[in-house]
């Protein structure tokens, strides 16, 4: 397996050398700025000082998410159809060593630097959104639930990018043409990371419901400032007027970014299951 | 260096190794080979000559049967006999009376290519 | 026997392009596999190399088989010392002084891309690939198609040695009838998806003749592969058949008319 992984960093090595070298740009880019922003002067603190920056620090946040979807267009995309369209896949696949293996030697190398290189970028934007939060304040709370804070976690940039690279790959496999293989993954992989972040996120477990009687009060929010409201509205209970709210807690977020990795993985296995098995009936007499 | 140069004539239709068979024969008649000489190797006929091993093979085989060449475990295939050609005085009247056939042959009007056919059914009817 | 092919058969929709195919491959022996274009050669020889999946048949192998595609797919970035070097962890054996023997023998520069190398030269690396892996089976796709003569011709030598030093079964298409014969020692012959003639070369020619006399409609003897009626005379390529008498003649069937006659397959007519 080490000789097949360095014989795909032999034969990728312009793909290899290309998402390392925007890793390491995007990193660099993030560490700078989170310098700039832990460099803000302690007076300025909680008073929105990082506007200096622009909204270039919040752009910098997706900078993991971005490069998941480069690996999963660029990398993921052509490894199959690149080689039907060049034929090296007769190639290739006319040694000693079984498609599947061939595949799984590619598979391992690439999406396990793509991995390694995405949770690096990762870790350093939680600490770029550690210090923004710091700088903020209590004033401007970050939304845990919004998708800049929610992605800011490991297991879950580990789950879109295996998800990304597996979409690629099963896309490169089913329609063995590089381009609009990387058009479907691009489209595919978007839709689903916005469909997860818009629709699904918040239902990953049962909401919070609380309901509480209309009163003359003054109206008390029921979910609380760091929750995430998923829906509220009028309800009567036994003839009573009130109002109810179902809502996710922000101590929730940790499993709920675990759930979510899970279901990127068990889409990327059913994926990768898919590719290995297409390329794994040709059959080696 | 080979005695012999081995060549195919693809277009003939001959199997390959016949042609081989005849070329060596016809070494041995021309006295180009004699006997105690060593054939070349399979592997140097394939070499030089395009051949492949088995044709070679099937050939020293047949020549082997024919007795006219020996194998030696190890050290090659080396001509055995000789192939006795006529009598140099029959050759020479042969050649003569065929000279004055194919004189004959012009006269009544028969071309090069007639004259071939003609051999060729000869020969062919003889076969039977 | 090294390879066994038996009821071998790839459908594309609803029309074969190969059916009920079947023949062995010997140790060290070389088979010429003919058939015009579109007779289903290509996509015998990816099935056996095992890139194309068959739709029906068995293909039973002893050894190692290797296979050089008709257009010798390269990484085009990669020069052939790094085509050795995939061919190198792609293969459970490799050779890798028979690879570079192989390129030096023909003039192949180690350190060019294969993309700007000629398509002489990629052929030869594709070759040498094939080779580095001292297959038992070695596959080729109209191996010399782009070369030049004189190259065509060191090149089956060179083929031919290989084969006889290592005993490998050598499978190749060709196009070039002329060439076969005492270069192939077996023929295989494809017309439209069937297998319509198969054997030894040497059996195949005695087991033909060509006989020619006056016009008639049937042949004197055999049964008819192939028949041509000009005015004065029919020309009948058969199979079996004792040699017939006067006023027929028995010509000698050279392997070009044998391959011809099956091809054109003129007999029914």
């Amino acid at each position: 397996m080490i000789s097949l992984g360095l014989l795909t960093l032999r034969q990728r090595r312009f793909a290899v050398a290309a998402i390392t070298a925007i890793a390491a740009l995007a990193s660099v880019v993030i560490v700078v700025l989170n310098h700039m922003v832990a460099a803000t002067p302690p007076d300025l603190v909680g008073a929105r000082p990082w506007l200096a920056y622009g909204d270039l620090t919040w752009e910098v946040l997706y900078f993991p998410t971005g490069f998941g979807a480069l690996v999963a267009v660029f990398v993921g995309a052509p490894l199959v159809s690149r080689e039907y369209e060049n034929r090296t896949h007769v190639l290739a696949w006319s040694q000693d060593v079984r498609p599947r293996r061939w595949l799984a030697g590619h598979v391992l190398f690439l999406a396990g630097l793509a991995v390694l290189l995405s949770v690096l970028l990762s870790l350093l934007t939680i600490d770029l959104l550690g210090t923004l939060e710091h700088v903020l304040g209590a004033r401007y709370p970050i939304d845990p639930f919004d998708a800049e804070s929610f992605d800011a976690s490991v297991p879950v940039m580990l789950g879109h990018t295996v998800f990304g690279f597996a979409l690629g790959l099963a896309f490169s496999v089913l329609t063995r043409n590089t381009l609009l293989a990387m058009g479907l993954t691009l489209v595919g992989f978007v839709g689903t990371r916005m469909f997860a972040a818009v629709v699904l996120r918040e239902h990953y477990l049962p909401p919070i419901r609380t309901w509480r009687a209309d009163s003359p009060e003054p109206y008390i929010p029921q979910v609380p400032a760091d929750g995430r409201r998923v829906d509220s509205g009028v309800e009567f209970v036994n003839g009573v007027r009130g109002h109810f709210a179902e809502f996710q807690t922000a101590d929730r977020l940790g499993t709920f970014q675990l759930i979510e990795t899970g279901l990127f993985l068990l889409v990327a296995a059913g994926l990768l299951g898919f590719a290995f098995w297409w390329v794994g009936r040709l059959r080696r007499i | 260096m080979s005695v012999v140069e081995f060549r195919i004539d693809r277009g003939a239709g001959v199997p390959a190794y016949l042609q081989l068979v005849r070329q060596v024969r016809e070494a041995l008649r021309l006295g180009w080979l004699k006997p105690g000489d060593r054939l070349p190797t399979v592997r140097e006929v394939v070499r030089a000559s395009g051949v492949n091993a088995n044709t070679v093979l099937k050939a020293y085989r047949e020549l082997e049967l024919s007795g006219l060449v020996e194998a030696r475990q190890g050290s090659g295939t080396f001509v055995k006999a000789s192939l006795g050609s006529a009598d140099p005085h029959i050759m020479a009247e042969l050649r003569e009376r065929l000279a004055g056939w194919v004189k004959q042959a012009h006269a009544a009007g028969l071309e090069d290519e007639d004259v071939r056919a003609l051999l060729r059914i000869v020969l062919a009817e003889r076969e039977k | 026997m090294t390879l066994r092919v038996q009821g071998l058969g790839k459908r594309y929709g609803d029309s074969w392009a190969l059916r009920d195919c079947s023949f062995e491959l010997e140790r060290g022996r070389v088979t010429a596999l003919v058939g015009a274009n579109g007779a289903g050669k290509t996509t015998l020889l990816t099935m056996l190399a095992g890139v194309l999946r068959p739709d029906e048949g068995t293909v039973e192998a002893r050894g190692r088989i290797s296979f050089v595609a008709q257009d010798k797919p390269l990484y085009g970035h990669l020069d052939a010392g790094g085509m050795f070097q995939i061919a190198r962890r792609l293969n459970d054996v490799w050779h890798q002084q028979r690879a570079e023997s192989w390129a030096r023998r023909f003039d192949v520069p180690l350190d060019r891309r294969c993309r700007r190398l000629s398509t002489g030269q990629q052929t030869q690396v594709a070759l040498a690939v094939a080779l580095g892996s001292r297959p038992d089976v070695l596959l080729l796709d109209e191996p010399l198609a782009s070369l030049d003569p004189v190259v065509r011709r060191d090149v089956m030598r060179e083929l031919l040695t290989e084969a006889a030093d290592t005993g490998m079964a050598l499978l190749m298409s060709t196009h070039v009838v002329a060439e076969i014969s005492g270069v192939a020692d077996s023929l295989v012959l494809l017309r439209g998806g069937k297998l319509v003639l198969s054997g030894d070369l040497d059996e195949l020619m005695s087991s033909h003749s060509r006989y020619v006399g006056p016009p008639a409609r049937t042949p004197p003897a055999g049964e008819v592969v192939h028949a041509s009626h000009h005015e004065q005379q029919s020309a009948f390529l058969v199979r079996g058949g004792d040699r017939p008498g006067e006023p027929w003649v028995t010509e000698p069937v050279t392997v070009e008319d044998l391959v011809l006659a099956h091809l054109t397959g003129g007999g029914a007519a």
